[in-house]
C-alpha cells in the first residue's frame, strides 16, 4: 500500500508540474479547448486514484471539479474568469493535499466547502481563494519544506537508464563467474579468496536491489482493489465481493503504473454496469453477492490479467443502438456484424451505456480510454460476455524485461527452463501411485483421482531421448495451464528453481512455437524458455484465453457435452464395472498381505492406515499385487479391490436404474457395451458401519420414518450405537416397530420393541416410543447382554 | 570513398558484409542448439550478457549446415533489435572495397544469387557482398 501511495503521490505531482503552464494558459483564455481537456484529464486522474485510497476531501474536491468541467466541455457552461479561479483554487488545494499526505498528515480536518461551492453558478460565497491556497503555493511548486521530509521519497527514473544499469549488472556477474573460474584454477591464496566472495555478496546485493527497482507484485496492486470495490459497491448499493489469484506475479513497475488506471475504470464499470442489486441478482437465481475476480498469470513474456464479473453481461442490443444513435456505425456496418465484434464496440470512443451518468461511471472516459492506455504499451485487451452470466475481460501485458521464477528441467542433454508458476507438481513415475496408460498416440498418466495427459518433452521438441528414457525413470512436471487443465510434462531431469532474466528471441524463432524466450545460465550459456501455452495448444490443449473464459460454464458444458466421468476397471469377478470418477481419490498398488478379510469385516493397509475393503466379495483375490481404487465421500475413504484398472471414461447417455441391488448405481452404456456403475454412497454406507466406527455397536432402526432418523438416531448414538442401514448386514441391536412385524426378519442379536402405544411394564418387553428413559434403559440392558 | 566491407569466407568462397553492419567479430567457443529451430539456425550462443542468435551462413546459402560450429567465426550483427552472430569460415580483414558495386553475375548458385547485392573488387580478389538481412531471413536456396 505504501508503494502505491508514493506512486499516488509522485504521479499527481508529476501531472500538477506538467499542467502548472496548461493552467496559466487556460486562465489566460478560458475558450482554449485544447488546455480544458489536460485540465479535465488531470482531475478525473486524480479521482480515480482517489478511489484506491480513503481520501474524501480530495475525492470531492476532484468530483466536484471534474463536474464543472464537464459541463464546459459539453458546453452547458461557458468558463468565466470566475469559473476558471474556482477550479484553479481546487487544483492548488489537492497540490497541498497531496504534500500533506507525503508528511502523513491527517488530513480529515479542514474544510472545502467554500472551495466547492465557488464552482457552482451562482457561488454563495465569493470566489476568494482560501488563504492557505495562496501561501502554499510554493510548496505546491515542488519545493521541500522543512519537517515534512519524513516520509520516504520516491523519484522516477527514465527506464533505459534502469536497462542500461541492469545490463551492466547481468555483464558484471558474467565478468564475476568468469573471475571465479580462473581463481579457482590458478590460485589458492584464502585472502583473495575472501575478497572476492565479498565482492560476490556486494554483487548479488545489488543484482537483486537492480531486479526489485523494476519489477514489483502485483499483490501491491491487488492489496488495493478490495476497498476499491467495497467503496464503490456501498456507493452504488450492490453487494461485491473480490477474489484475487495470481498475486505473487511480478510485473514491471512502469507496467503496474500504467494498468493501474485502466483497472480502476474496468472496475467501475463491472460494479455499476455489470454487477445487479442484490435483489435483482435473487429474482435471477444468483447469489446476492456479486463476484469479481481477477486473476493474473505469466506466460513466457506476457501477463495475462483476466477481470471477470458474474453480473448481467452486455446488453448488445443496446451497444448496438447506441453506436446506431451516436453515429459510431451506420444500421447496415451493425447488422454485419457478429456478436463479439458488437462487444467490443465497448472500447469504441463515445459510446456510454450508462443510463444516467452516476458518480462513478459513465461519462464517457471510458472503456475507450482504458484500450488506448493498454494499447500503448503493446498490450491488448478483449472482451467476452455471456448475458445474464457475466463479462471477462482479458488484458494481455507484454513484458519486455521480466524477472521470473523458474523452473529447469532437462531433456536430450540440454537444459529449459519452465515458468514456475505454471509448475503444480514435480514428481517421479516411479513413484508409487503414478501409472502410465498409452491411449492411442497419447500417454495418459493416472495417479491421485486424476487422469492427465502426458506429452514427453523429447518429443515436442524432437531431440534424441536421453539417457534416461527408460519411461519409469522419467520426471513428470505437471502443469497447470490458465485453463486450469492439467497436464504432464515428461522430462529427463528436473534440475533446480532459479531467477531467470527473461530476453526477448529472435523472430525466426519465436515462429517455432516452442520458445517464449531466452535466458542466460550463471556460466554465460543461453537455456531456453519454453512456451507452455503455445506447446500445449499445439497438442491440443485449449489455448489459454478462451477457455479461460468462464472456468465455471466451460466445466459445466463439458460436463453436458460429455456426461460423467467414469474409471472403467474390471472386478475381481472379471466383469467390467464403473467407478464415477470424482469419488476415486487415487489408485493404489499393495501386497495380497495388506489385505485382512475375517468374516464379513475386511480391511485393508495403506501406508500405514486401515481402510474398510469393498469389492473382494464378487471374486477370489489376486495371488500377489492388488490393485486398489481409493474412493473417498470427502469424509472417509474406503478401498475397493479390483483385477485390473481398465481407462477413463466419460457415461453419456443415462445411466437405468438398477432396482433389486442396492450395491449398484444403475446400468450405463460406455463404448457401446452395458457396465455396471458401483455406487459408491451405499458402500460407504456399509463398511463405515462395521470398520471405521469398528467398536462401536450397530443397530439397525426401523424402517426409515421420521421418528426414528429425528429422535431414535441422535438417542441411539448417544448411546454408543452406530446406525447400520444396510438391512442384510448383522447388527448387535435392531429396532422395531411392534406394529409393523413386517421388519421382524431382520438379523440382529437383541431386538428392541418399541411400541406407538403406552405400555405397561410386562407388555412383551416393548417400550413407549416417547418413553426416553425406558428406551434408554432398554439399550443399557442391551449391551450388557452382549458384553455377557 | 568507398564502402568498408568485412571480408570473409563462407563455403569456400571470398564474401563481404558491409562493415558498417558488423559490431563485432567473435569465435564461437559454445553454444546451445535449439531443437526445432530452422534449419539454418544452430542455436544460441551469448556475448557477454546479450543472447546471440546464431546464423549458418553455409545453410542459407544452400549448402551442407556447418558441422563443427565450435571454433568458427561469427560476425555480430543487429537486426530489429535482436542480436545474430553470422557463422562464418573464415574472418579477414576490414578492407575498403576497390570499385563500386557490380550486378552479381550468373552462375554462383540460387542462394548466392539471392543473398548478394554485387560484386566488388577487393584487395583479395573479387567478393560477393551479402546482404544481412536477407541472411538472417533464412533459407535461401535448396540444400545443394
Amino acid at each position: 500500500m505504501d508503494d502505491l501511495l508514493a506512486d499516488f503521490i509522485a504521479e499527481t505531482r508529476d501531472m500538477l508540474e506538467a499542467s502548472a503552464s496548461e493552467i496559466v494558459a487556460w486562465e489566460a483564455d478560458p475558450s482554449d479547448r485544447a488546455r480544458l481537456d489536460t485540465i479535465f484529464r488531470f482531475v478525473h486522474t486524480v479521482k480515480g486514484n482517489c478511489g484506491f485510497f480513503d481520501f474524501p476531501r480530495l475525492e470531492r474536491l476532484s468530483h466536484a471539479a471534474e463536474d464543472t468541467l464537464a459541463d464546459c466541455r459539453a458546453g452547458r457552461r461557458e468558463p468565466d474568469s470566475a469559473l476558471v479561479s474556482a477550479v484553479l483554487a481546487i487544483i492548488d488545494r489537492i497540490g497541498e493535499m497531496v504534500e500533506a499526505i507525503e508528511a502523513g498528515e491527517d488530513l480529515a480536518a479542514g474544510n472545502d466547502d467554500g472551495l466547492v461551492s465557488a464552482l457552482s453558478q451562482d457561488p454563495v460565497i465569493g470566489i476568494e481563494p482560501a488563504p492557505a491556497a495562496t501561501s502554499k503555493d510554493t510548496a505546491a511548486s515542488g519545493g521541500d519544506k522543512p519537517g515534512r521530509a519524513a516520509a520516504q521519497r520516491s523519484i522516477r527514473l527514465p527506464v533505459g537508464l534502469l536497462d542500461e544499469v541492469m545490463k551492466g549488472v547481468s555483464d558484471m556477474v558474467l565478468a564475476r563467474n568468469d573471475l571465479s573460474r580462473r581463481l579457482r584454477e590458478q590460485s589458492d591464496d584464502p585472502a583473495l579468496q575472501s575478497s572476492f566472495e565479498r565482492l560476490s555478496a556486494i554483487l548479488a546485493d545489488v543484482r537483486n536491489s537492480i531486479s526489485r527497482m523494476r519489477m514489483q507484485r502485483l499483490e501491491h496492486l491487488f492489496a488495493s482493489l478490495p476497498r476499491l470495490v467495497r467503496d464503490l459497491s456501498t456507493e452504488l448499493g450492490k453487494l461485491v465481493m473480490v477474489d484475487c489469484e495470481g498475486g505473487d506475479v511480478e510485473l514491471d513497475r512502469e507496467m503496474v503504473e500504467i494498468i493501474r488506471d485502466p483497472l480502476t475504470h474496468i472496475i467501475r464499470n463491472a460494479i455499476d454496469h455489470g454487477i445487479e442489486d442484490p435483489a435483482a441478482r435473487l429474482k435471477s437465481g444468483k447469489r446476492e453477492i456479486g463476484l469479481l475476480r481477477f486473476a493474473a498469470r505469466q506466460s513466457g513474456n506476457q501477463i495475462t490479467l483476466v477481470i471477470s464479473d458474474d453480473g448481467r453481461g452486455i446488453d448488445i442490443d443496446r451497444i448496438a443502438a447506441k453506436a446506431l444513435a451516436s453515429g459510431l456505425r451506420s444500421s447496415d456496418e451493425l447488422g454485419l456484424m457478429g456478436e463479439r465484434e458488437k462487444q467490443s464496440l465497448i472500447f469504441e470512443p463515445g459510446l456510454s451505456t450508462a443510463e444516467e451518468i452516476s458518480k462513478v461511471s459513465g461519462r464517457g472516459v471510458g472503456m475507450d480510454v482504458v484500450r488506448a492506455n493498454i494499447e500503448k504499451v503493446g498490450g491488448t485487451i478483449d472482451i467476452s460476455s455471456t448475458p445474464g452470466e457475466g463479462t471477462v475481460l482479458y488484458l494481455q501485458l507484454p513484458l519486455t524485461l521480466s524477472i521470473i521464477s523458474a523452473l529447469t528441467v532437462e531433456s536430450g542433454g540440454l537444459r529449459y527452463a519452465i515458468p514456475r508458476s505454471y509448475v503444480e507438481e514435480v514428481m517421479f513415475a516411479s513413484s508409487a501411485g503414478v501409472d502410465y496408460a498409452d491411449a492411442g498416440a497419447r500417454k495418459l498418466l493416472t495417479f491421485r483421482n486424476s487422469r492427465v495427459p502426458c506429452i514427453e518433452l523429447n518429443d515436442v521438441l524432437g531431440s534424441a531421448p536421453g539417457e534416461n528414457a527408460d519411461q519409469s525413470d522419467r520426471t513428470l512436471v505437471l502443469i497447470r495451464l490458465a485453463s486450469d487443465e492439467i497436464l504432464a510434462l515428461a522430462v529427463d531431469r528436473v534440475h533446480d528453481h532459479e531467477d531467470v532474466v527473461v530476453k526477448p528471441l529472435a523472430p525466426a524463432l519465436m515462429q517455432t512455437r516452442l520458445y517464449a524466450g531466452t535466458t542466460l545460465l550463471d556460466d554465460g550459456r543461453p537455456m531456453m524458455l519454453l512456451d507452455i501455452p503455445s506447446i500445449a495448444a499445439t497438442h491440443g490443449f485449449s489455448s489459454e484465453i478462451r477457455s479461460r473464459a468462464a472456468p465455471d460454464e466451460s466445466a459445466a458444458s463439458r460436463g453436458q457435452a460429455t456426461g460423467v466421468p467414469v474409471i472403467l476397471f474390471a472386478g475381481l469377478d472379471g466383469r467390467r464395472r464403473a467407478a464415477r470418477l470424482a469419488l476415486v481419490r487415487r489408485i493404489d498398488t499393495v501386497a495380497r498381505e495388506a489385505i485382512d478379510i475375517e468374516g464379513a469385516r475386511a480391511q485393508v493397509v495403506i501406508n500405514g492406515r486401515i481402510f474398510p475393503l469393498a469389492g473382494h466379495l464378487c471374486g477370489p483375490l489376486p495371488e500377489k499385487r492388488c490393485r486398489l481404487l481409493r474412493l473417498s465421500d470427502g469424509q472417509d475413504e474406503l478401498a475397493y479391490v479390483v483385477r485390473e484398472v481398465i481407462d477413463a471414461s466419460w457415461v453419456t447417455g443415462e445411466i437405468a436404474p438398477s432396482d433389486g441391488d442396492p450395491s449398484i448405481e444403475g446400468v450405463a452404456l460406455i463404448d457401446g457395451k452395458p457396465v455396471t456403475l458401483i455406487d459408491a454412497r451405499q458402500l460407504f454406507a456399509e463398511r463405515l458401519g462395521s470398520t471405521q466406527t469398528a467398536g462401536l455397536l450397530t443397530c439397525h432402526l426401523p424402517d426409515d420414518d421420521e421418528w426414528s432418523r429425528n429422535i431414535l438416531q441422535p438417542l441411539l448414538i448417544e448411546a454408543g450405537y452406530a446406525i447400520e442401514h444396510d438391512r442384510c448386514t448383522q447388527a448387535d441391536l435392531a429396532i422395531l416397530l411392534s406394529e409393523n412385524p413386517a421388519s421382524a426378519s431382520q438379523s440382529a442379536r437383541t431386538t428392541i420393541r418399541v411400541s406407538s402405544e403406552p405400555v405397561g411394564p410386562d407388555h412383551d418387553g416393548s417400550v413407549y416410543l416417547y418413553d426416553r428413559e425406558a428406551l434408554l434403559n432398554a439399550l443399557a440392558r442391551a449391551r450388557t447382554e452382549r458384553a455377557a | 570513398m568507398n564502402q568498408l566491407l568485412l571480408l570473409c569466407m563462407i563455403a569456400g568462397r571470398k564474401a563481404a558484409i558491409a562493415a558498417s553492419e558488423v559490431r563485432s567479430v567473435i569465435e564461437i567457443e559454445a553454444f546451445t542448439p535449439v531443437p526445432g529451430a530452422p534449419r539454418h539456425i544452430p542455436g544460441l550462443t551469448a556475448l557477454r550478457s546479450q543472447a546471440l542468435t546464431l546464423i549458418d551462413c553455409r545453410s542459407v546459402l544452400g549448402f551442407e549446415p556447418s558441422e563443427e560450429i565450435i571454433g568458427l567465426r561469427a560476425a555480430v550483427v543487429e537486426l530489429n533489435g535482436h542480436s545474430y552472430a553470422l557463422l562464418l569460415d573464415e574472418a579477414h580483414d576490414v578492407a575498403e572495397a576497390m570499385s563500386a558495386p557490380e550486378p552479381v553475375p550468373g552462375g554462383f548458385g540460387e542462394g548466392w544469387q539471392n543473398a548478394a547485392t554485387g560484386m566488388v573488387e577487393t584487395v583479395e580478389g573479387p567478393a560477393l557482398v551479402l546482404d544481412v538481412e536477407r541472411l538472417i531471413g533464412g533459407q535461401l536456396a535448396q540444400a545443394a
